[in-house]
């Protein structure tokens, strides 16, 4: 007997699973696969193993989300008043000048069992590497996901990633996986993958709709057509959940947009999948809620997150919470953080496919 | 991030639990199921349903069981959403997932060593059936387990990843298709891993020449 009838052996030894083993990742499987797919223009990037530059991240955060909310606010009174107020916010916000970067922290589901924090510094024009560090996923659905191969469905930020069909009331804690990267520059992306393009869009709210009509294409499973009011609101919410900081002049837009949308709801108290409360506008489909929730005090944008209604047709819970991001903090940073080359490997698994050998991370 | 798309034929996830169900009646190959899944993503299950337990065994086989579960459910969860990458050229994505896998595995190598070291030192495997029904030849059985779990542990992640994909019965080109290296590499990295362990089997437990269905089983 060699050594390959033992390790034939030694491999052979092992039972095949109990099926109830495989139940939970079947679950994560199939839940992904009712996902929406993403648009495609959004963020395609990738990720390179460029020279990790600055040495201390020196964040200005010119806007913090996490205040704590009062309790005796009173809501808005519709959904268009909402989004009316949300869209005054939004036009004060700073600008960011090309050469800086945007930073976002953002809270959601990561691996299959635990929410993850993601810090993403990303360059404004996207001429620069950008930083992403992920708490609580560090696998494909995390960091990896921003090596997507240029060309590919474009990544979602972490909180994207497979909701639990559970009903969560308040969200897991993140696990202690770890993981940091460099973001390869972005330049020669579509506008709407960075924030400098995106102040190229169309700030009046009816031609900003027209634009997205014409960009935004969302890939409707055979025999199923989505309105285009559907359209609209899908495109308006992926952008927000993949830029968090927008040009201040647009993200209003986007809100007086979603105030001419037929069918928008206001849902008066709402708690965000980092537990905080808020008041949210809801757009509805198929038996889903799909809410963009803010601050009831200052009526900043702070998440969003997708809710089944009852009698859903695909057996969901009532009130369970598919999905959901929280934006913790974003501002406006001047430098990004260092990463340490013993961690850059780790986010460049599709990388090490390429190259063939990942040697240990 | 949400529900919009739906098909007349979505399972009803509150089913969704038993992993064999009748989802592969059809007689559609890997291929031909990706290739329908990029426009009804639900097909998918039908490629977990396939290759699940295979995929989970070598992984119990790598890091023990439990991380087995999340393993599982990582590379099926890469492999859907890159989907749209399988090359249709090759009917069974079995390479294709197991290679997801090892490079998933491969980044837990720590975890892999650990988990041989255990092994190494109480002869105890907790990816294999009871130790029971080996009675008869446990303590041949143990210490050939130890042994080869030391050799294991000592190698580095790429010389394992074609060592136990060659054990779990790929060929070179198999091996080299999942891992997207060429079979020439394929071929001088699994005679290194091989000649390590036979190294390292030779000064911890002589194995061989044995009788033939004896200790060492």
């Amino acid at each position: 007997m060699n050594e390959m009838d033992l390790l034939e052996q030694f491999c052979a030894a092992v039972p095949p699973p109990d099926p109830a083993r495989l139940t939970p990742a079947r679950t994560a499987l199939l839940t992904r696969t009712l996902a929406r797919p993403r648009t495609r223009w959004i963020r395609p990037r990738g990720l390179g193993i460029l020279a990790a530059t600055a040495a201390a991240a020196a964040i200005v955060l010119v806007l913090t989300l996490a205040t704590p909310f009062g309790a005796s606010l009173t809501p808005p009174a519709s959904a268009a008043t909402l989004l009316q107020r949300a869209a005054q916010a939004a036009v004060s916000q700073p600008a960011a000048a090309a050469g800086q970067y945007i930073y976002t922290e953002v809270t959601g589901p990561g691996d299959t069992n635990a929410s993850a924090v993601v810090k993403t510094w990303q360059s404004v024009d996207g001429t620069r590497p950008g930083v992403v560090e992920s708490r609580g996923t560090c696998g494909p659905l995390g960091t990896a996901q921003f090596g997507e191969l240029p060309g590919q469905t474009p990544p979602a930020l972490a909180p994207n990633a497979a909701a639990t069909r559970a009903s969560q009331v308040s969200a897991p804690p993140p696990s202690d996986t770890s993981c940091s990267a460099i973001i390869k520059g972005t330049s020669g992306s579509p506008p709407a993958s960075t924030y400098a393009g995106l102040r190229t869009l169309p700030t009046d709210p009816a031609a900003l709709l027209r634009y997205l009509d014409e960009h935004f294409q969302p890939t409707a499973a055979p025999g199923q057509t989505l309105s285009p009011a559907t359209r609209e609101y899908l495109a308006i919410s992926d952008i927000l959940e993949n830029l968090g900081v927008l040009p201040g002049r647009l993200e209003a837009a986007m809100f007086q947009a979603l105030q001419r949308l037929p069918g928008m709801t206001l849902v008066p108290h709402v708690t965000d999948y980092a537990g905080r409360a808020g008041t949210a506008a809801a757009w509805t489909n198929d038996g889903f809620e799909f809410e963009l929730i803010f601050n009831p005090a200052t009526y900043q944008f702070i998440g969003q997150q997708e809710i089944v209604l009852p009698g859903n047709r695909f057996g969901y819970a009532a009130g369970a919470r598919l999905w959901g991001m929280s934006l913790l903090a974003s501002g406006v940073a001047s430098t990004v953080p260092s990463v340490p080359e013993t961690v850059q490997f780790c986010a460049l698994l599709w990388q090490d496919f390429a190259a063939g050998l990942p040697a240990g991370c | 991030m949400s529900q919009v798309l739906h098909h007349a034929h979505d399972p009803d996830p509150a089913e969704t639990g038993s992993a064999d169900t009748d989802t592969d009646t059809d007689t559609d190959t890997d291929a031909d199921v990706i290739s329908e899944s990029a426009s009804a993503p639900d097909r998918f299950a039908v490629i977990f349903d396939r290759h699940a337990p295979a995929v989970h065994r070598y992984a119990a086989r790598r890091l023990g069981p439990d991380a087995a579960d999340d393993l599982v459910a990582e590379t099926f969860l890469t492999a859907f959403q890159r989907r749209t990458v399988f090359d249709p050229r090759y009917a069974t994505a079995r390479p294709w997932l197991f290679g997801i896998a090892t490079h998933l595995i491969a980044r837990r190598h720590r975890d892999e060593t650990r988990f041989y070291r255990a092994i190494a030192r109480t002869g105890i495997d907790p990816a294999a059936e009871s130790v029971d029904d080996q009675a008869t030849d446990r303590v041949a059985a143990q210490a050939s387990r130890k042994g080869l779990a030391a050799a294991l542990a000592a190698l580095n992640a790429g010389e394992r990843n074609v060592l136990l994909l060659s054990a779990s019965g790929f060929g070179y080109t198999e091996i080299a298709e999942a891992l997207a290296v060429p079979v020439g590499t394929v071929s001088s990295r699994l005679a290194r891993a091989r000649k390590k362990v036979r190294t390292a089997l030779g000064g911890v437990n002589p194995i061989d020449p044995e009788p033939e269905g004896d200790a060492g089983r």
